[in-house]
């Protein structure tokens, strides 16, 4: 049975779990370049 | 490294907001955060595109570019870890009572096997005549599950299309009666602890017949049925 398009319910879902983590990294990451001393 | 990760971080994180924006051809709201929120995916890409020579620069634009992503995430999160930790798995069970002087005669369904269990447990009859009322109920719909998690039960007993809106509270893991009276409704038992989330049964516009009984879930969304008299079960009554 054809489950719609290349962007079903599930992709949506590994975005949506995966878009805060990166998120995160990005932000913690960011802030230590930012503020480092050097 | 850090180029790739803001150029991922900005790209991946835009697809929930364009996915979001998306609705709004189907009449959704939009809201500012998700705007702000698409704003710092681009500047988190453009600084990871452009951040090879200057790197502390392109981590403060990639910083505030977090901040305004996380306008989006920061609620959407929030209302996630609410939905989970109030959850709770509602059985709603409408019994239809036709009162008169006569003991309680409460009518159920014949069980079929594989079916729904549709049958009310020792507790839900102990419950029901606690009410203190006579005549006869009979089993419109039972076990119906909203939610998941902690247990609890609604019972619903109703005697007529409802006139005009009516909003019951859910109970908070445990049992609760609601017997309709005329036009008001009474809880049993009255102390029992409820949640602010509603069980909201309305009228038709257009059909005195069924009212529609929606039970709010944990997202804010809800779920629910209509509940039909029989023509020769209203009988005089009128609008």
């Amino acid at each position: 049975v054809a489950q719609g398009g290349p962007w079903g319910s599930k992709q949506m879902m590994i975005v949506a779990v995966l878009a805060p983590l990166l998120l995160l990294a990005t932000t913690v990451y960011a802030a230590v370049v930012s503020f480092s001393k050097k | 490294m850090a180029r790739l990760l803001y150029v991922l971080t900005g790209l991946v994180t835009a697809i929930p907001v364009v996915w979001a924006l998306g609705w709004a051809v189907w009449g959704a709201g939009v809201s500012v955060a998700e705007y702000l929120s698409l704003l710092g995916s681009l500047l988190l890409v453009a600084s990871g595109v452009a951040g090879h020579s200057r790197r502390r620069v392109a981590a403060r634009v990639a910083l505030v570019s977090t901040a305004a992503i996380w306008s989006f995430y920061l609620p959407g999160i929030a209302g996630v870890v609410k939905s989970v930790a109030t959850n709770q798995e509602l059985s709603l069970t409408v019994l239809l009572w036709t009162p008169s002087a006569s003991p309680l005669v409460i009518e159920q369904w014949k069980q079929i096997p594989g079916a729904p269990d549709t049958s009310l447990s020792p507790a839900d009859i102990s419950q029901i005549e606690s009410t203190g009322i006579s005549g006869t109920v009979s089993v419109y719909t039972a076990n119906g599950k909203y939610g998941k998690g902690k247990q609890s039960r609604v019972i619903l007993i109703m005697q007529a299309p409802v006139s005009g809106p009516v909003e019951l509270k859910e109970p908070d893991a445990t049992s609760i009666v609601y017997l309709q009276e005329d036009s008001r409704w009474s809880q049993f038992p009255p102390n029992a602890p409820t949640l602010s989330r509603r069980i909201r049964i309305a009228p038709q516009w257009d059909d005195p017949r069924p009212s529609s009984v929606m039970v709010e879930l944990s997202t804010g969304s809800a779920q629910g049925f209509g509940v039909w008299w029989p023509k020769a079960a209203l009988g005089g009554r009128s609008r």
